[in-house]
């Protein structure tokens, strides 16, 4: 039999070679760290607004100016002008060159509720206004949006599973060890709130809380909502994997020391099933990704002025907005992106560890 | 002698479920009225084919599985009258080897963290100093360095692992150890170690034993008293050396026949 070391090692030493889940990982760990550093990595704060760039695209960076020469990256200020359908028409202003300043000073804001500072990582000085991503309907910088929105669809893939393996591990713990009529009971709660569809569940469940709340409270609300309807599914796997450890001669010896079941659930049952809960959390995180973008998309979720992947993407919902400024549709790509590297990497812990065959052959 | 241990008429059955409700047509009779008594300071055998209910007695003794009905007299009290937080006190004093080493330390724990375990729950107030004098004094009891304390149980033998399951009992200064085969599934050097280890022990603590197997040399050696077990009754019972001589059930006579003749 391995240790839980060695084996541990071995899987790493198996994820690494799993290019996509490495690349993922990566991909994953910039995301996370731009969250982590929104404030710094954004050249705006995410309610600076400027109506008269409205629906602007994206700002060209050019390294070559209008004389030929080739220079430190810049852009050029933008004007506009109304067309026929009062659309208005960007035009560059090609008088003056605008540097992009690297480690430069912007607005302010508190870094981490820690400190207050007006440093930014890159930036272009006024009257220039430096999009990306273009910006929105408000003239609000996506890119910066984009950056912030980060914070709230990222983190709450983290809380949300990790308060759902809080349930579902107990929960499931509970179940698997007692059997008989508990198990019954708990299994049957379980599968009626799995057998709703999510999306309706979502929206039921979004109706039982108040339709205004501040943003800290909704945060929180769409937290736990996402976290009822995901841990069921853990609860089930939990509950198979503490059948066959209950009866595991250790737990035995365990209840002759004297634990109770409780201790016994929490001690002996639970940390054997850690590694599949990693597994399954990287392999769910998605769902709630996904589910916090379809409530903010829905306007249930995160409101206005704040932003998140889905609520900038309600942008979006209209056809013309796509058709007139396709960038809206960037937070989508961050969702796919998101998702499709959790996915990958979930799939290469899942084969690197494969706790369902570690489990068979203890 | 004081009588440790009296077992009056147990009895566990286990329903079969039959059918869409699940309705308990018949029993498997694991343990069908058995009863013997114990006496401190001895060993008594419990012999019989795989199936006949010795382990699920050893475990409805220490209460691990709840009865059906019938007496458990520990020390003058019938313990299966009392509740499970009643129990929690008695079961300090008697503990349970298993037979499979492999399966009954947890993996996850190190040496001290297994050993520790019942002295944790039993007695909070002692300070880390004293539980560690104590686990590492059982350690070095059971014959292991106290230097291993820090190890994994992968990291062990088979007979090493079993010697760490022994620690983990006698650390709670048990009176009744119940040995559910603790050296089937030992190497035969490793075996005799194991035994002649847990016979110093026994002298030493005046610990008794309840010893369940099947080779029946080893019963031979170190039991005062053996139970032929069959289907969950006892069909014969006595003196080791008597029931060894003359057995008297026909299933004896089979058991001792097909019992290996190994100089032990």
């Amino acid at each position: 039999m391995e240790s839980s070391e060695g084996s541990f090692k071995k899987g790493l030493r198996k994820l690494r070679k799993h290019r996509l889940a490495v690349f993922s990982f990566w991909v994953l760990l910039v995301l996370y760290l731009s969250a982590l550093f929104a404030p710094v990595i954004s050249p705006y704060h995410y309610e600076t607004e400027k109506r008269a760039f409205s629906y602007a695209p994206p700002s060209r960076i050019r390294i070559i100016d209008s004389e030929g020469n080739l220079s430190r990256p810049f852009i050029y200020k933008r004007n506009f002008q109304f067309d026929q359908f009062y659309r208005r028409i960007y035009q560059e202003d090609k008088s003056e060159k605008f540097p992009i300043r690297f480690f430069t000073r912007g607005d302010r804001y508190h870094f981490l509720n820690l400190f207050e500072t007006d440093f930014h990582l890159f930036g272009v000085d006024e009257p220039a206004y430096l999009n990306l991503f273009g910006t929105d309907a408000r003239g609000r910088d996506l890119f910066s949006r984009v950056i912030y929105g980060s914070q709230i669809s990222l983190s709450i893939g983290l809380v949300g599973v990790f308060i759902a393996m809080l349930i579902g591990s107990f929960v499931g713990g509970i179940s698997g060890y007692f059997g008989g009529k508990t198990d019954s009971f708990l299994m049957r709660f379980a599968e009626i709130i799995m057998v709703i569809p999510s999306l309706y569940l979502l929206l039921s469940l979004r109706s039982i809380f108040a339709y205004n709340l501040t943003s800290l409270q909704m945060y929180f609300v769409i937290v736990v909502i996402m976290s009822f309807i995901g841990w069921p599914g853990i609860a089930r796997i939990v509950r198979g994997m503490a059948i066959s450890l209950q009866q595991r001669e250790y737990v035995l010896a365990a209840r002759s020391l004297g634990c109770g079941h409780l201790q016994i659930i929490r001690k002996h049952i639970i940390p054997h099933t850690f590694s599949y809960l990693i597994v399954s959390a990287s392999i769910s995180i998605p769902g709630y990704i996904l589910g916090e973008s379809a409530l903010s998309l829905l306007g249930l979720g995160i409101q206005d002025p704040y932003a998140s992947w889905g609520n900038l993407l309600s942008d979006a919902m209209a056809i013309a907005h796509i058709r007139l400024h396709p960038w809206i549709l960037i937070p989508g790509v961050f969702i796919f992106i998101t998702v499709m590297a959790f996915n990958l990497f979930g799939d290469g812990l899942r084969d690197a560890f494969d706790p369902r065959s570690e489990f068979i052959k203890k | 002698m004081e009588k440790i241990l009296k077992v009056e008429e147990l009895k566990k059955y286990y329903p079969v479920k039959k059918g869409v409700f699940g309705r308990a047509a018949e029993f498997i009779k694991a343990v069908d009225g058995v009863s013997f008594s114990l006496l401190r300071g001895q060993t008594l055998g419990l012999v019989g084919e795989s199936g006949c209910g010795k382990s699920t007695l050893a475990r409805t003794i220490l209460r691990l599985i709840d009865s059906d009905s019938g007496k458990i007299i520990f020390k003058g009290r019938d313990i299966t009258a009392l509740s499970h937080r009643e129990i929690k006190s008695t079961r300090k004093d008697m503990q349970i080897i298993f037979q499979d080493p492999f399966n009954s330390l947890d993996p996850r724990f190190t040496v001290f963290g297994i050993v520790s375990e019942g002295l944790r729950n039993f007695s909070q107030k002692k300070s880390k100093k004293e539980i560690y004098q104590k686990v590492a004094k059982a350690l070095e009891d059971v014959g292991l360095p106290r230097e291993l304390l820090s190890r994994y149980p992968h990291e062990f033998s088979g007979g090493q692992r079993q010697r760490i399951s022994i620690a983990r009992a006698l650390v709670l200064e048990p009176e009744l150890l119940v040995l559910d085969e603790p050296v089937s599934s030992l190497d035969v050097s490793i075996q005799a170690q194991v035994i002649n280890l847990l016979v110093d022990l026994q002298k030493k603590k005046n610990l008794s034993y309840i010893f369940i197997a099947h080779d029946l040399g080893i019963v031979r050696h170190i039991c005062d008293q053996v139970c032929v077990m069959k289907d969950g009754k006892i069909v014969e019972s006595g003196k080791t050396e008597a029931v060894f001589q003359s057995p008297g059930h026909p299933y004896t006579r089979t058991l001792l026949d097909s019992a290996p003749a190994l100089p032990l």
